[in-house]
């Protein structure tokens, strides 16, 4: 074990394993305690440039390769961008099967960070100690945990709903402007009905420990205490053993970060603009840099999103909307100041947090509200919880969905007479948003003569990480390390329980075995 | 019987699988053969795997002598995989090792899992495949889902 000794300071250099892609977070540690921090993003991508002098629709094929993890929100946001530039909308029964596929991938996601990402910190021999750890070990050890294994074979089987919507996971290209490439029959809709209740029966007997109906009334932190009070079920339940674990380790006092919460678009199933989407977007400021801001719940309006990259490795031209954007890499070796390939996107000039954690506060959820107003702000626990509970707020609404197209014989593809030709001759600009697995997703993207002069991506994981802006703030995670504290700089624990609560995802490739 | 290649075209020394998956795309497979291009889909692959025999696909680095093609079956895979924390933990890099470990776990001691077979040619520092190096392995592929035990 190694310690940074009373007085002095430390800086480390922290490769963070257990996260989506290449991360390497840096902090500065005196007296125990994390004194400041700088997140790197160390791949650059390009994707936007690769998209220059494209045809729009190629957009819908090359954006979900962006990710493996979340390429159905790319694909999402790829063609709501499409459709606000050639004002096409598509039919309910299609805006309801790209919901749900979206849904399923936030499902799969958020089962295999919370279960093969986040928990195995929990079997880490630092807490041999704690009373948790040989029940961690047997959940969680990698290969051989019960719900390793289980999360493993549950996510592989819900997935298959995207296959039979999508044709295919990941990096599917079904969605198109005016709906989708397919009418599902019957048979493949209840066949995705069952596997949806397979994993609800999972989620509620393994994660839960009881009832969705009865997690759901859980509304109030002090509904939360009665509720593990109630049953043996309900503590050995996942969150149950959650809040057993973290609360023995502090992460109730951990990764507050900037207060300030984003979720850029919900899940639309109707064109009457008056009817509320089945979770709204909106714009949550309670930080202190929000200082002149107007605090509270309020709409999400994207022209307030401007990029940032003074402190990235690309040329700096100052703040820009993602319209007006450009993506320059340049490394200028007389200036060390960049230290990322992310951007440093801010709302209103400010670091916002998104995810699972916000989109339930823009929300009003009332368990998780209560905890961020207890806690004054957010910590690592609530925003694991949230994470960890998000398919119960799910579930329910997509068996509805699912049943709804059952009986519904309604088309699932307004026709383009010459959709190529259409869009090959567009002009415009427009965006598309999305919520992601991780949090908000948008697309900007500009058509001159038909083809893309302009596309801009902004990713959740580019909100969270963010390295530092043209004022120097810190981005959101970067901002949550500060006093987290570092007992031994070999295996900075808090660290990795921080960044991990935002469910980093920094997009990598693959190459060959290596022994 | 499934043979899976796996790999990304575009990187050379990782491009291995996808030139064998386009040379058996033009060869007459033996009846019963599925083959799939698994592209860089990693854990996503599971989707494709049921109690059928599987055969992957891929350039191997750390198993031989460049160019040497190496076939492996489930009891040397258990012994040849890296020990490192990629083929154990799930990340964006767990990529083939990571799920040729996950595959045998997901199936319950009284269900069969399917037999897994890794085939590839050690690749040559950042060179592409040679001709050879496609053919052996191709070859290989065939054998093996003819039913006969290739030398190697």
């Amino acid at each position: 074990m190694n310690t940074v000794l009373p007085g002095s300071k430390q800086i480390l250099n922290i490769p963070l394993n257990r996260v989506e892609g290449d991360l390497e977070i840096r902090v500065e540690v005196s007296n125990g305690k994390v004194q400041d921090a700088w997140s790197a993003g160390m791949m650059y991508r390009g994707f936007e440039n690769l998209l220059l002098g494209r045809a729009p629709l190629d957009s819908l094929v090359i954006t979900p390769r962006i990710c493996g993890i979340c390429s159905t929100a790319h694909l999402t946001a790829a063609v709501r961008a499409l459709e606000g530039l050639s004002g096409i909308t598509p039919p309910k029964n299609a805006r309801r099967a790209r919901n749900l596929s979206l849904m399923v991938e936030h499902l799969q996601s958020d089962m295999r960070h919370a279960f093969l990402h986040f928990a195995p910190d929990f079997a880490n021999p630092a807490y041999a100690h704690q009373s948790f750890f040989d029940e961690a070990r047997r959940r969680y050890q990698p290969l051989q945990g019960q719900m390793a294994v289980e999360t493993i074979r549950q996510t592989r089987q819900v997935l298959e709903i995207i296959a039979i919507l999508g044709g295919q996971w990941p990096h599917s290209s079904f969605m198109v402007p005016g709906g989708i490439t397919l009418v599902p029959p019957t048979t493949d809709l209840l066949r995705c009905r069952y596997l949806l209740s397979e994993f609800r029966h999972w989620y509620e007997d393994r994660v839960l420990g009881c009832s969705l109906e009865r997690w759901l009334a859980v509304d109030s932190p002090a509904a939360l205490e009665e509720w593990l009070q109630e049953k043996e079920a309900h503590r050995a339940g996942e969150i149950g053993f959650f809040l057993q674990c973290a609360r023995a380790l502090n992460l109730d006092q951990l990764g507050k970060g900037p207060g300030n919460f984003l979720c850029s678009a919900g899940m639309e199933n109707s064109d009457d603009p008056s009817e509320q989407a089945f979770f709204p977007s909106g714009v949550l400021l309670t930080g202190a840099a929000a200082s002149g801001q107007r605090m509270g719940i309020q709409p999400f309006d994207q022209a307030q999103i401007s990029e940032h990259v003074a402190h990235s490795w690309f040329v700096d031209d100052g703040p820009r909307h993602p319209f007006e954007g450009m993506t320059r890499p340049e490394i200028d070796t007389q200036n060390n100041r960049p230290y990322s390939w992310a951007k440093a996107p801010r709302y209103a000039d400010l670091p916002v947090e998104t995810g699972p954690l916000a989109t339930a506060l823009v929300g009003g959820d009332p368990l998780l509200s209560g905890l961020v107003r207890q806690a004054q702000g957010p910590n690592v626990l609530i925003r694991q919880l949230a994470r960890l509970t998000r398919p119960a707020r799910y579930l329910t609404q997509m068996d509805a969905w699912l049943a709804e197209l059952v009986g519904d014989t309604g088309p699932y593809y307004h026709p383009i007479p010459d959709i190529v030709d259409a869009f090959n001759q567009l002009e415009g600009s427009a965006l598309g948003m999305a919520e992601a697995s991780r949090g908000a997703l948008g697309h900007w993207v500009k058509v001159q003569s038909g083809r893309i002069s302009s596309y801009q991506i902004i990713t959740p994981t580019a909100w969270n990480g963010s390295p530092r802006d043209n004022h120097g703030r810190r981005g959101p995670w970067e901002e949550a390390l500060i006093d987290a504290p570092v007992a031994d700089t070999d295996d900075p624990l808090a660290v990795g329980h921080i960044i991990r609560s935002f469910d980093a995802c920094l997009v990598c490739t693959v190459h060959t075995i290596k022994r | 019987m499934k043979i899976i290649c796996v790999g990304n075209p575009f990187i050379a020394s990782d491009s291995l699988g996808p030139r064998v998956y386009a040379a058996l795309a033009e060869s007459e497979l033996p009846a019963g053969v599925e083959l799939v291009d698994g592209g860089l889909a990693g854990l996503d692959l599971l989707r494709f795997v049921s109690t059928d025999p599987l055969i992957f696909v891929d350039g191997l680095c750390g198993f031989g002598n460049p160019g040497e093609l190496i076939v492996l079956n489930q009891a040397e895979l258990e012994h040849s995989l890296p020990a490192q924390s990629a083929t154990t933990h799930y990340d964006h890099a767990a990529g083939l090792a990571y799920l040729l470990r996950v595959i045998p776990i997901l199936y319950p001691q009284d269900q069969a899992a399917p037999k897994i077979w890794l085939v590839g040619t050690e690749v040559n520092g950042e060179q592409p495949p040679s001709a050879a190096d496609i053919a052996q392995t191709a070859m290989a592929c065939l054998r093996l889902a003819a039913g006969d035990q290739p030398a190697c």
